[in-house]
Parts: C-alpha cells; structure tokens; sequence
C-alpha cells in the first residue's frame, strides 16, 4: 500500500519534472525567457540613462548571446563560401559580425518605449531539430511588425539562427553583400569591412550619446 | 504645368520602355524556374559538404537556398548611380528639411494631415482589394473611408479605428503593384528611380496603376494635366509628412549594412514579395 503510494508519487513528480523541462527547452519558450529577461533589462530606469546603462548593456549582451548563435549567423551569412575561410579567419569573421550586429542593433535601444511582443505560430520541422516562432512586435506608435525567429536545437538548447523581419532574412540579407564582396574580394578584405562597419558603427553610437 | 505635361509624355515613354522590361524581366524569370540549374546544384553539393552538422531541411531554408528566386539587377550600374543619388538626396537634403518641418509643427496637426492625406488615398486601396477579390479588407476599407470622411471631420480624424471591427484592418499590399502580383504577373527587374528609390518592373506599373486609380485622376472635369497634379501632390504631401519612419527605416538598414546597395536591394524586393 505505502509502496503504491509512493509510486504514484514519485511517478507524479517524474511527470512534473518532465513537463517542465519539456516546457523549459521549447524554441517559443525559450525565446520568450530570454526576450522577457532582456525586456526587464530595458524597463530599468537606469538604463534610460547613458551614464549608468553600460552595465545592464552588458547584461543584455550576455542574454542576446545565450539565445543568437552568432557562429551559426556568420556560417550562414558567408553560405558555401565559408570553406574558404580559415580557421583563424572563420574566428576573426565571427567576432567582427557579432560586434557590428550588436553595435548597429544593440546600441540603437534606448529604453522600453512601450513595445509589445506577440508569440504566434510555432513550427517545428520533422526532423524536430528545427523550429520557427513567429511574433508581431508592436512598435510604440502601433505598427505591427511581423517577425520570426529560426531556431535550432543545439547541445540541448534551442537557438536562433536567423531573424525574419517583414519577410526579410537578416542571414539572406548580409549574404548578399556578402556574396558580392566575396566575388570580389577575399575573406580578408570581407573581414577587414565588417570590422570598419561594426568600428564606425559604434563610433557612430558613441558620439550620439555623448551630445 | 508645362513640368507637368513633359512630365506626363516622360511617364508614357517610360510606361513604354517599362512594358518592354517586363516581358525581359519576365523571360528572366522564368528562366531558372524551368531549367535544373546546374551551376547551383553543384554549389548546393558543396554547401552541404560544408554543413555536416547542419543537414538542409525542406521546411526551413538554410545553407543552400541562396538562389532559390535570384533577384535581376541587370541595371545594376544604373541603379548604382541613382541609388547614390537618392541617398545623398534623403540624408544630406530631405533630412535636414523635414527636422526642421517636424520640430515646427505641432504633432497633432502632422498626424491630421497623415490621416487626410491617407483617407484621400482610400479609394485606391478599394479598387485594389477588389481587384485583388478581398471583399473582406475592400468592405473594411469602404467602412472606415465612410465614418472618416464624415465624423471624422474629411478624414483628419481617423476615428474609425476606435470601432470595433469583425475583420482587422491591415492596408499591407493595397496597391496596384500587389494587385498584378495576385494576377501572376513577375516582378520583373530590380529598378532605382531617381527620387522615387528602389522598385521593380512591376511596382512601376503598380505606381502608376495607383496613381490611375486615384479619385483626382478621374473625379475632376479640368484638364489631364492638373488632374496628375492634385494626385501627386497628395502622395508627396503624405510621403513628407511621413518622412521620419522612412529615414529611420533607412538608415537602420544601411547602418547595420557592409554593402548598402545589396541590402536594400533585398529589402526591398523581398519585403515586397511576402504578399
């Protein structure tokens, strides 16, 4: 009898247990744990303020990173041409990347201006290691903007590897420029540019908040 | 008005030359469609030698998927020019006019004049939706046309978004261009305008379908000319007086762009084919 019970305890909360980690490793939760951590960063008061948002920036950054794989989005957005970087190159070209889009998308952001995100339609592809979320972002001044998160399931963890706005690819979109530099150019000089955009990009963002 | 008339003769030339795009752009189109492509196929093998870890998969695109519908840009030298024209034009001219426009007048009057301007427009959109067969946004579209020209005071209040409403309201894709879309016809070629900014075969003539469709183009007895004029001024007085998202827009694009001209070159043209 007491072992019956038991049973169905423990039975009870193996179920719980696999529920919320079920829960917890979704591609739409997961996205949304992180985007409402980065939310809760941006509503601070402190971070209106460029004197004191360095700090929570860098919070922000960290919560970007668990959730974007940058190494995915710069494989993706060099496409067949990335054999041909080396090793060295390849790590040089993922750190370039991942500063110019955190500089140009990162530093725009102010503060919460009252934006709200809708979590529609989540796909996930047969194979089950590919899944798409689809969210509206309402912009403060009421303009939806479709946009869809790629995600795929990576040591265990979901991951974004490319973000659709509007029916615009980012990784399709930079791997057109891409493309074209590489046509011309070699990973070198590909480097070189990114890392001059993402340099001035934020050299940009700086002087704007010193005024 | 004699601008006008020059202009006019200018837009039939161009009509012209464009119908001739079309069927280019068309052929160009339909090209990759039909054949196997087999200079891609081989770059696809490569590519999936590259993503071992990463295996293609039907229903979310990846390494290999980059010229599924390429963009024609045989223009490119062209649209190189007037894309740089038209950024110095926006950034260096038009910006500096419209902060100062903006910071002069009051928010209220620039949302009024937005909402005239755009009720203006409505009937356009409604001779679209109906030739797109969206009787559902043609009748929301009629709907709110109505109860904005009358309680709201000729269309500068839009009071009808207050109301309740059965179907949402979304003007995406009310034009002409994604009304020929719906009936089949390609994009066509990637095209710059000077001062217009990027577009494609079809979105040219979907400019001027819509210009077409325009009450003032029809409605008014005077002559031709002046009719043009009323209808132009009404999408310029709104392109304005909405100019601050459109530079925002931009320059967020080209900002986070290595390559301005290919990243709006994409923008545009796939933004404009989700509908």
């Amino acid at each position: 009898m007491r072992k019956t019970k038991l049973c169905v305890v423990l039975m009870l909360l193996l179920g719980l247990l696999c529920f919320g980690v079920q829960a917890a490793a979704g591609p739409r939760a997961s996205l949304e744990t992180v985007v409402n951590q980065v939310l809760d960063v941006l509503k601070e008061p402190g971070y209106a303020n460029p004197a004191t948002r360095p700090p929570l920036r860098q919070k922000i950054e960290g919560l970007v990173e668990s959730i974007f794989d940058f190494g995915e989005f710069s494989a993706r957005t060099v496409g067949g041409g990335w054999t041909g970087f080396s090793a060295d190159q390849q790590r040089r070209f993922n750190e370039a990347f991942a500063r110019l889009l955190l500089a140009t998308y990162l530093d725009k952001i102010n503060g919460y201006n009252g934006e709200r995100i809708d979590y529609n339609k989540e796909t996930i592809s047969k194979k089950g290691n590919r899944a798409e979320v689809a969210t509206i972002v309402t912009l403060s001044d009421g303009k939806p903007v479709p946009v869809t998160y790629r995600m795929m399931e990576k040591n265990g963890r979901w991951v974004v590897y490319d973000v659709i706005i509007e029916n615009v690819s980012l990784i399709k979109n930079y791997r057109s420029q891409f493309k074209e530099i590489l046509a011309k150019g070699t990973p070198e000089e590909l480097i070189t540019r990114v890392l001059e955009r993402a340099e001035s990009a934020s050299a940009g963002t700086d002087s704007a908040a010193g005024k | 008005m004699r601008v006008v008339t020059t202009g006019r003769n200018l837009m039939f030339v161009c009509a012209l030359l464009l119908g001739m795009l079309a069927m280019q752009g068309c052929a160009s189109h339909e090209a990759p469609m039909a054949g196997d492509r087999p200079a891609q196929a081989v770059s696809d093998e490569s590519d999936s030698a590259v993503s071992t870890s990463v295996e293609a998969d039907d229903e979310f695109e990846d390494y290999g998927d980059e010229d599924e519908e390429p963009i024609a840009d045989p223009w490119e030298p062209w649209n190189r020019f007037w894309f740089d024209f038209n950024d110095t034009l926006l950034l260096k001219v038009i910006k500096p006019v419209y902060n100062g426009y903006d910071a002069i007048m009051p928010d209220p009057f620039q949302r009024g004049l937005s909402n005239f301007c755009y009720n203006l427009k409505a009937p356009i959109r409604i001779v679209n939706r109906l030739l797109q067969g969206e009787f559902a946004q043609m009748w929301v579209e009629i709907g709110r046309f109505m109860v904005n020209t009358t309680l709201g005071g000729g269309g500068l209040l839009d009071v009808a978004s207050q109301n309740k409403v059965l179907v949402p309201y979304s003007d995406k894709g009310a034009d002409f261009g994604t009304t020929l879309a719906t009936w089949g016809f390609g994009e066509g070629i990637y095209i710059v305008w000077p001062f217009l900014g990027p577009s494609t075969v079809r979105d040219t003539f979907g400019m001027a379908g819509d210009e077409a469709a325009s009450p003032f183009f029809w409605g008014s007895r005077p002559i031709g000319p002046v009719r043009v004029w009323a209808t132009t001024t009404t999408d310029l007085t709104l392109r304005f007086n909405n100019m601050g998202s459109t530079i925002e827009t931009y320059e967020s694009l080209v900002n986070s762009a290595v390559e301005p001209y290919s990243a709006v070159r994409d923008a545009y043209v796939k933004s404009r084919r989700i509908r």
